[in-house]
């Protein structure tokens, strides 16, 4: 099941990581939220520990409904529901995702957990999202998977404190709210979310 | 080779055109319309066998040698994958013959694309070619990744020593959601190509048969079809092989052969749901699939190779 | 008698193998040259042709078996020689003349190399036969420099460091049985000279170079394929290949080295008859399919693809043969190219699970997919040479006035095409007989290579039973029915027309737009009257790295002139300072 689920988590990251339609990647974080949920379900039960049920359930709560309804909402404003020109072309961006995951899981030799791979594999395919995208909703989607690993590291590292990872997710709702709005307003200053249009204001 | 290895071959060859026919039938009752028989494909083929050639003036020996070819490989090709019984006999199976018998299907096609002259031909052949070219890694790191799983590179081992059970489901998943990908573009099916349009423009694999007619087009036909049955059948074997019968006893194999029919069976509604529910990339898109797919196969060797 | 021949000759499986390659592959393209040479018959002389071409093949012999270094040496500058008056044989047309003598500078440079290599083995060990120097190895110190010298020197022979079809190695515009043979066998001379050096010489390299080799040979591989694939002259389009099949070949020679140093011998054994194996067959088809392209310029006078068109009605034997050639090299079951290629995949697969690093592990399986995309852009580019060339209809007038072809060239195709489906079929017994030799030669154990059994030969035999059951059921259909003959469908015009196929461009436009800028590609569009649409490819590696480094060359050889005047008073100066400078070096530094 852990295995299962773990591969899910993979698999939409990768999609995330080559694909630019942009519903595409809110359903795939959705997806890829509800399994991490159901991980940290999974957990719970075969620990016994109360405190993985409880970030599950704010993991569904947060993940799986608000912030790909913040994303939904600012998508419906936009004009464009699809990356135009990325900086690194999908094809390039899937090669790299691919190789870069390999050597994730050849450089992490040492660590036996599944989880921890599965969630630095997370970390990079965000920031590689947060690199080669164009567009604020892509990049958003990108700290939010990047966001999804850091989850998953915490889940099988270091036991941290509920209130903790309590207050993490609760940061991150709160800064998917703001970038949302923040979209929003790129939106209709620019016309755009192209993030390149951002350079106009250096000068 | 035993008689039941052969028998089972047969049976694979005589109900490729049912297995199309009854996809066609079901991706026309999702669409909410009633659809052909499923026994469509075997009148069509009974046609054009009737039916005269017609060859264009351009032709060459390839038109008259290509059919045969094509035919043969992929008859081939059906006795190279198990179906429900497995014996002892390794003769033949290795995933690399099995890959570059594919190819043979793939090099006849865009001959013939090229032989008559026409302005299509070309088009679909080089756009065939486009994406084969993409596809050969993923094909390449598939075999790796049976060969780290089984330790070996006979399809017939490999289902045996699978369907005891796999080591690393996360990694049997994902390197499985790569080669349906694989089989995809190989049979240039949906996310790839459309088999059922016959507009020029947005075609690759009927665009090179266009200029055939009678028994030379049923070839091909009955080849395209056993291609994507054998291809559904390696898949199934390689990937989800439990209850495959080991020895030839009656009630084994009886279940093995209810189990790969209901294995099929589910394969095809897979195959014909994300065929209604998806449309087709663009042609400069698909190699961006394909990448997406070699990245699950290199993630799966990667996860495999390191427990 | 005979033990005081051997002194001179190397009588090793390695040798023995390498001439095997080349008297096989030297007669039927001599069969071939009898009839090519009549394009010339007005011009030049005949003899001069059989002296050097005789020469050529014997320097190459030559080469393979000599025992010690010297004669290594001789052998190579004469192969080079010979092969630059075969070059510019046909040297009253001015284009020839300056490719051969790029060609004869850069095989000087190689040789150069090659010099200062023996140079460092003889300092080391104090010898120059090869038995000897093989038994004082232990002595070389500093083996990474030999080893980079023998990759310059070889590499660059080979086509590995220097593509062929840039200018500088213009295989594509010497004669056609010239560019065959040096496709065929003298790139493999090169890959012997590597393998002797390398393996036996200096007894296996550190991992890290064998590393260098295999990532060196993945990069060219896919290069050599993309460039070769944007080609529109035929021939150019071949000798590109070759170059990429020299990659591949140097690349599974890399893993041999790095599992030589790894201990893994078995694998390493496996690798390197994948080498060998691929070598043969690369001889084989790809001096078929250059004595092909030949037939198609002696016959229409042109190698330019988008000219040609439809060549399979006049020249239907010469059109099977590359059909055979095309098939190989597209690695179709059960061809030659098929079981050397299916061999050099697997080796990588398997290697690759045995080593322990896992960084390496990654390495040699990212090695293996570039290979495979490049086999995939090689069935593009056959594809392509072959059904742009001789399927369809004629393109232009060129295509249709069609020379007829002496028979000899169509016997000397048809005992290639011959040989490659041979060494198809039988490739379990071949890889088999090679896997043992190596392995008595390099680890004095017996270990066989057979990764598919007897797979292929099966699969041939049942292919081939099938195709003629098949062909005989048609044949039973077809009774009574005459096929009816009509013109292609002229897609909503009255007729097809000949420019309404796919041209070679057209063809690989999409791997232009994907890969374009590895070979340079531009496209041009302009819309006068007519929409004019101009592309073309350079060669990258030619114009970034190699002309630049002529540039420098020249730019020195110029400020170098300047302490030339005329005086002689001046160079007894020089000569003065340069004995004073010697003398100075010789007291202190020895």
């Amino acid at each position: 099941m852990l295995e299962i689920l773990t591969a899910v988590i993979l698999i939409t990251a990768i999609i995330m990581a080559g694909f630019r339609r942009i519903n595409l990647l809110t359903k795939g974080f959705r997806i890829q939220s509800l399994a991490i949920g159901l991980l940290c379900f999974a957990l719970g039960y075969l620990s016994g520990e109360s405190h993985y049920y409880v970030i599950g359930v704010l993991t569904l709560i947060t993940k799986t409904v608000l912030i790909p309804h913040f994303m939904n909402r600012s998508i419906k404003e936009l004009s464009a529901n699809r990356e135009m020109d990325p900086i690194i072309n999908g094809w390039w961006s899937s090669v790299i995702a691919g190789i870069f995951i390999a050597v994730i899981y050849v450089v992490m030799e040492g660590f036996n957990s599944d989880f921890i791979i599965a969630g630095v594999v997370l970390l990079v395919t965000g920031a590689l999202m947060l690199v080669a995208r164009k567009k604020a909703i892509t990049q958003m989607t990108g700290f939010l998977v990047m966001e999804n690993g850091l989850v998953l590291l915490e889940l099988s590292m270091i036991k941290m404190g509920l209130l903790i990872d309590i207050l993490i997710i609760l940061e991150v709702l709160l800064i998917s709210a703001i970038m949302a709005i923040m979209i929003f307003y790129i939106n209709k200053v620019f016309h755009s979310v192209n993030t390149d249009y951002l350079s106009n204001l250096k000068d | 080779m035993s008689i039941i290895y052969i028998i089972q071959s047969l049976l694979l060859i005589a109900g490729a055109p049912l297995f199309v026919g009854s996809l066609r039938r079901l991706k026309a009752v999702l669409r909410g319309y009633k659809g052909a028989p499923v026994l469509q494909p075997y009148y069509e083929l009974m046609k054009l066998f009737s039916k005269g050639r017609v060859l264009s003036g351009n032709s060459s020996f390839i038109t008259s040698i290509a059919p045969a070819i094509v035919l043969a490989a992929s008859i081939l090709l059906a006795f190279t994958v198990p179906v429900a019984y497995i014996g002892s006999d390794y003769g033949l199976g290795n995933i690399f013959v099995i890959i570059f018998l594919m190819a043979i299907l793939k090099f006849m096609t865009v001959l013939i694309g090229l032989d008559s002259a026409s302005a299509f031909g070309g088009m679909g052949g080089s756009r065939e070619l486009f994406i084969s070219m993409f596809a050969e890694p993923i094909g390449f790191l598939t075999a790796a990744f049976l060969y780290f799983e089984a330790g070996s590179f006979n399809i017939i081992e490999i289902t045996y020593i699978n369907s005891r059970g796999i080591a690393e489901p996360a990694a049997h998943i994902m390197a499985a959601v790569a080669f349906l990908l694989w089989i995809a573009a190989e049979n240039t099916r949906i996310p790839v190509d459309n088999p059922e349009t016959h507009l020029e423009l947005t075609m690759i694999h009927e665009a090179m048969l266009l200029d055939l007619s009678g028994r030379d087009l049923a070839y091909f036909e009955l080849s395209t079809y056993l291609k994507l049955t054998v291809s559904m059948a390696l898949f199934v074997n390689a990937f989800i092989p439990f209850g495959i019968a080991a020895s030839a006893s009656g009630s084994f194999l009886l279940t093995a052969f209810v189990l790969f029919v209901v294995k099929m069976l589910i394969m095809l509604s897979m195959l014909a749901v994300t065929e209604t529910i998806m449309a087709k990339f663009r042609l400069f898109r698909a190699p961006e699939l394909l990448a997406t797919s070699f990245c699950f196969a290199l993630t799966a060797i990667a996860i495999v190779y390191l427990h | 008698m005979l033990s005081y021949l051997s002194k001179f000759f190397m009588d090793d499986f390695l040798s023995v193998f390498f001439l095997f390659i080349i008297i096989l592959i030297a007669i039927p393209v001599s069969v071939y040259s009898t009839g090519y040479i009549k394009k010339y018959r007005n011009i030049y002389s005949g003899r001069y042709f059989w002296i050097m071409f005789g020469l050529f093949v014997l320097s190459m012999i030559g080469v393979v078996m000599s025992s010690n270094s010297i004669s290594f040496m001789v052998f190579w500058e004469l192969m080079s020689i010979a092969s630059f008056f075969l070059a510019i044989y046909d040297h009253k047309n001015r284009e020839s003349i300056k490719p051969g003598i790029y060609y004869f500078v850069l095989t000087h440079i190689s040789g150069l190399f090659l010099m200062m290599m023996f140079g460092f083995i003889y300092k080391y060990t104090g010898s120059i036969d090869f038995t000897e120097i093989v038994h004082s190895r232990g002595m070389i110190q500093e083996p990474w420099i030999i080893f980079i010298l023998a990759l310059i020197g070889f590499g660059a022979k080979a086509g590995l460091l220097v593509s062929e079809g840039s200018s500088f190695c213009a295989i594509h515009k010497f004669p056609s049985m010239l560019s065959a043979m040096m496709s065929g066998v003298m790139l493999k001379v090169a890959i012997y000279g590597f393998i002797r050096v390398t393996f036996f010489l200096m007894g296996g390299v550190s991992w890290e170079s064998g590393l260098a080799v295999m990532l060196l040979g993945t990069v060219f591989a896919i290069y050599n394929i993309i460039n070769a694939l944007l080609q529109n002259d035929n021939k150019k389009l071949l000798a590109y290949s070759s170059s990429e099949n020299i990659g591949v070949i140097f690349s599974v020679i890399g893993l041999a080295l790095v599992l030589y140093d790894l201990k893994l011998y078995e694998a390493a054994i496996m690798a390197l008859t994948a080498g060998l194996f691929h070598s043969l067959n690369h001889g084989v088809f790809k001096s078929l399919l250059f004595t092909g392209a030949g037939s198609a310029l002696f016959a229409t006078g042109t190698s330019n693809m988008n000219e040609l068109g439809g060549l399979h009605a006049k020249m239907k034997f010469t059109a099977i043969c590359v059909f055979i050639g095309t098939a190989a090299i597209s690695c179709i079951p059960p061809l030659n190219g098929f079981a050397s290629e299916s061999l050099i995949l697997v080796s990588f697969i398997k290697s690759s699970f045995l080593l322990d690093s896992k960084k390496l592990f990654l390495v040699v399986i990212l090695c293996g997919c570039v290979i495979m995309l490049a086999s995939g852009a090689a069935i593009f580019a056959a594809v392509k040479a072959f059904g742009i060339t001789y399927l369809g209809k004629a393109r232009s007038e060129k295509a249709v006035n069609v020379r007829e072809i002496p028979r000899s060239m169509n016997v000397g195709m048809a005992m290639l095409s011959a040989l490659s489906i041979l060494f198809g079929i039988f490739s379990p017994f071949i890889v088999g007989m090679i896997s043992i030799g190596l392995s008595e030669s390099i680890l004095e154990t017996k270990y066989i290579v057979q990764p598919f059994g007897y797979e292929i030969t099966r699969v041939a035999i049942l292919l081939f039973g099938i195709i003629i059951l098949i062909l005989l059921v048609s044949r039973i259909l077809d009774k009574g029915k005459k096929p009816q003959i009509n013109s292609t469908w002229g897609c909503g015009f009255d007729t097809s027309k000949p420019n309404m196929q796919y041209s070679g461009d057209g063809f690989s436009q999409p791997v232009a737009r994907y890969f374009g800028r590895m070979a340079g590609y531009k496209k041009e569009s302009k819309v006068k009257d007519t929409i004019l649409l101009k592309q073309k490819t350079t060669d990258k590696l030619e114009n970034n790295i190699y002309m630049k480094l002529i540039y420098f060359t020249n730019f020195l050889a110029v400020r170098v002139v300047k302490i030339h005047y005329g005086k002689i008073q001046l160079y007894v100066a020089y000569i003065l300072v340069a004995v004073i400078l010697s003398l100075i070096l010789v007291i202190n530094f020895v």
